[in-house]
């Protein structure tokens, strides 16, 4: 085992570098590409890494963690529009409704095993979808959206750079943190073994309950900067429609590991990006098509998602097997 | 509270009843693959799917509704074997997400196929002459549609049951679910078990299809929808029974239909709200098996 | 012993679960002159695993397998018991929503290959006529028999159709006193007709019927003997 007094610069750096390579390519992509689309890279890669902490590591994969994220937007828009002026409080409040809404799911969703957490996430994310283009149409915008009030005016560039690179920074520390603290070994030792994890005193409810507590926080707060970044929320990021999205990009960047989520979401949205121009608006209808050829063929021939393809390729041997 | 009338809500009771077995049946085949292969056959909202867009078409060609449905189910059924045999079953035995991921995966595939075959635009069929019109039960106008998916979907029931508990595959299908092992240490091929199993889940699919699509407007997302209310009815009866299933469809068709008296925009929340809370009450579905 | 005489032949056999190595190495030969060999060992020593291995559920990393002169390593668990290896599973495991006779039908259906009532209805009389006790519960539900019953019928299923061979796994654990001298006798009664491969905990059981013995210890044989009565009670207990 490495010595941990060994903390210098340098072991750090070494020990981090997905953390690093992550943020490089964020701040290098605006050069490349507009930035709203590096936005949509971003949040919906941060959403895909809070599936993946339950997925990658806690070997639970949730249908529904759109709602989550689109929550998180609605949250801040709400604030802003209804109730605030100040930033900060808006985006706590879209914090903490995201939050108790995962809390709640959480009550039932990890009651029963596996295939149950999946489908009652997506029927919370449905039932609320539901709320939102029915009887609560009238403050949420339903498919129209909502515009949201900012009380300052944030020229869009300097918000990527000065805000969302650091947030992200921050997220991606703190899933590090997380994963390696006590409870994320923990997580990962109830989703490989949970009777084991029963007999050394734990409870595996509570661990999950808490790794979802985590992941929706994730989801979430990345989505209250969706909504300060584009000064308008939109239904589509609460739509259960999205959950795919997420999933695909768990699945074919990598699940176990951090980096993988974002690899993921740039895949998706190049792949979206590539039918748009190539062929033009009404090419999009066959995304969905396409994402489930990729699927099929992810889940029969290639388990561990592009990520661990190419380190295999590289480093010439297999990734330690964290789950699936 | 608004003042409803009482033939109205037999209208509404004949709905709720007509809607829950038809969705029963289109959910016993989801209950089955999971019970048997353990796995979430989420292909079957595809097939479902399909099948109504096939009788559509069938329909529209040959303004047979008999030919239609039938034809259209056994064309499913087809196809449903070749995806059973080399996309299904590659992944039993393996970790439960597998099967879900796959079977969303050949979900979206099919709703494309369905968008670049039929458009995205929303189709629409009538009932044949022989089965549309009204017939009144006191004041309360009905459908003579509705009547005859109850008495189909019925019928569909007793013959699955028959099948299950009759002969010796189905038999062989109930053993595998109560343990499938001991199946396999008899000399059982489960291989084809599985197949057998797929095929006629999904024939049942497709034929709930086929007789929903003169009720619904048929649009490449019809499957999608389908997903959770089928889930909603296997968690409340109980995975892998089938009277389960059949008591659960009406129990959540009533208590969709009642809702959508006071209020047709929470409906559907209804059944998921059911849902959560059988799973909060007795996880394990009111029917265990 | 390698020759044209034995039933079955493991060589080298060695399971993995996961990274961690269950069975290593494993030799095991039964030939027509064995009567019951018996596989004694401790908890966790792999004993089930290799039964299981050789019925097929489980698939081996390395090693071959051969029945009755053919190599059946690779050959899918469902066809094995076609050619009369049988494996009855500890337990109890019976279909608890079938009733008794629908639970012998099913494995007339597997192990016959017919659903032809005159053939099954004449095998099933067979079993029971071994099994008595079963007859009278033909028509209750296999969830309602008691645990010897179940056993009985766990027992009854598997020796459907011809048996060249026949694995237990502890056939009599926690069944009462009564229904252990029972099993016991049956199987004295039917080692004349195919050699039992028998993993017992139960050691007065495998003194009275066992004539070859295998020690396990940790995934490996430690021990060996054609004849039972090279070694004395005690000594295997210390070996092990």
């Amino acid at each position: 085992m490495m010595k941990t007094s060994s903390k210098n610069f340098g072991f750090l750096l070494t020990r981090n570098l997905d953390l690093l390579i992550i943020l490089i390519i964020f701040l290098v992509l605006p050069r490349f590409i507009p930035v709203t689309f590096a936005v949509h890279i971003l949040v919906y890669g941060v959403a895909a890494l809070a599936v993946n902490v339950m997925y990658g590591y806690g070997g639970l994969l949730s249908f529904g963690h759109a709602l989550l994220l689109g929550l998180g937007c609605y949250g801040t828009a709400f604030a802003l529009n209804y109730l605030t002026d100040n930033i900060v409080l808006a985006v706590a409040v879209g914090a903490l409704l995201t939050l108790s809404v995962g809390a709640l799911a959480g009550i039932f969703a990890l009651r029963r095993r596996d295939p149950y957490f999946s489908l009652v996430m997506l029927a919370f994310n449905v039932f609320f979808y539901q709320l939102w283009v029915g009887p609560l149409a009238s403050w949420t915008g339903s498919d129209m959206g909502l515009f949201v009030k900012l009380p300052v005016t944030l020229d869009k560039s300097t918000f990527y750079h000065t805000v969302l690179i650091p947030i992200l920074a921050i997220l991606l520390v703190l899933t590090k943190i997380f994963l390696k603290s006590c409870i994320g070994s923990l997580l990962i030792a109830t989703s490989e073994n949970e009777e084991k994890v029963k007999s050394i005193g734990h409870n595996p409810y509570v661990i999950k309950y808490i790794g979802l507590l985590f992941s929706s926080f994730l989801a979430g707060l990345i989505g209250t900067q969706l909504t300060l970044y584009l000064a308008y929320v939109g239904i589509d990021y609460i739509s259960p429609m999205t959950n795919p999205i997420l999933v695909f990009s768990v699945l074919v960047g990598g699940a176990g590991n951090i980096i993988g989520p974002f690899i993921g979401s740039m895949i998706y949205n190049l792949l979206n990006y590539i039918l748009l121009v190539l062929l033009g608006w009404h090419a999009t209808i066959y995304l969905e098509g396409i994402i489930g050829l990729f699927l099929i063929i992810l889940m029969i021939w290639f388990r561990g998602g592009l990520y661990r393809a190419i380190y295999r390729l590289i480093k010439g041997y297999h990734l330690p097997d964290v789950v699936r | 509270m608004k003042m409803v009338s009482i033939d109205f809500i037999v209208q509404q009771t004949i709905l709720g009843l007509m809607i829950g077995t038809l969705y029963a049946v289109i959910s016993i085949g989801f209950s089955l693959s999971f019970g048997l292969a353990r796995i979430i056959n989420i292909a079957h909202a595809g097939f479902y799917a399909l099948a109504a867009y096939l009788t559509y078409t069938f329909m529209v060609i040959s303004n047979n509704f008999a030919f239609s449905v039938i034809f259209a189910s056994l064309i499913i059924s087809a196809l449903s074997f070749l995806v059973e045999r080399y996309l299904i079953s590659k992944i039993y035995g393996k970790h439960i997400d597998l099967s879900l991921v796959i079977g969303f995966g050949i979900l979206f595939v099919m709703s494309s196929v369905i968008k670049y075959i039929w458009t995205p635009e929303p189709k629409s069929f009538s009932p044949p002459p022989l089965l549309s019109g009204q017939i009144f039960v006191g004041r309360a106008s009905i459908p003579v549609y509705y009547l005859f998916i109850l008495i189909a979907s019925f019928c569909i029931f007793i013959a699955t049951w028959f099948f299950i508990n009759k002969t010796m595959i189905g038999r062989t299908i109930k053993a595998g679910i109560d343990d499938l092992e001991r199946v396999i240490l008899l000399g059982i091929n489960i291989n084809r078990l599985f197949t057998i199993n797929y095929v006629f889940s999904s024939f049942l699919a497709a034929i709930g299809g086929a007789l929903m699509g003169p009720l619904i407007s048929l649009h490449p997302a019809i499957g999608h929808s389908t997903i959770l209310l089928m889930f909603s009815i296997v968690v409340v009866g109980g995975m892998g029974s089938i009277f389960g299933t059949l008591v659960a469809g009406m129990i959540v068709g009533l208590s969709i239909s009642y809702t959508a008296i006071y209020n047709p925009s929470i409906a559907e929340g209804m059944a998921y709200l059911l849902m959560v809370i059988v799973l909060l009450i007795k996880p394990e579905g009111l029917f265990k098996k | 012993m390698r020759d044209s005489e034995a039933i079955l032949e493991v060589s080298n056999l060695s399971v993995f679960y996961v990274e961690a190595q269950i069975l290593y190495d494993i030799e095991v030969s039964i030939g027509k002159k064995n009567r019951v060999v018996a596989l004694l060992g401790r908890n966790g020593s792999g004993k089930t695993t290799l039964l299981r291995s050789i019925a097929g559920v489980i698939r081996p990393t390395r090693g071959k397998i051969s029945f009755l002169g053919q190599d059946i390593t690779s050959m899918p668990a469902w066809k094995r018991f076609l050619l009369g290896l049988k494996y009855i599973p500890p337990d109890k495991r019976v279909f608890t929503s079938l009733t008794v006779y629908e639970n012998l039908r099913v494995a007339a259906y597997g192990l016959l290959r017919t659903s032809n009532s005159t053939i099954v209805d004449k095998e099933i009389e067979k079993v029971l006529e071994i099994f008595p006790r079963l007859r009278r519960l033909l028509n209750s539900k296999a969830l309602y028999l008691s645990g010897g019953e179940r056993q009985m019928l766990n027992l009854a299923m598997s020796m459907m159709g011809p048996t060249k061979l026949l694995m237990l796994d502890e056939p009599t654990e926690g069944l009462a006193p009564a229904l252990v001298q029972f099993f016991s006798e049956l199987l004295d009664k039917i080692r004349t007709d195919f050699p039992i491969f028998l993993i017992e905990q139960n050691l007065p059981i495998v003194r009275r019927l066992a004539d070859s013995l295998y020690l396990m210890k940790e995934g490996r044989i430690i021990y060996h003997t054609d004849d039972i009565n090279t070694i004395r009670g005690g000594e295997y207990m210390k070996l092990l």
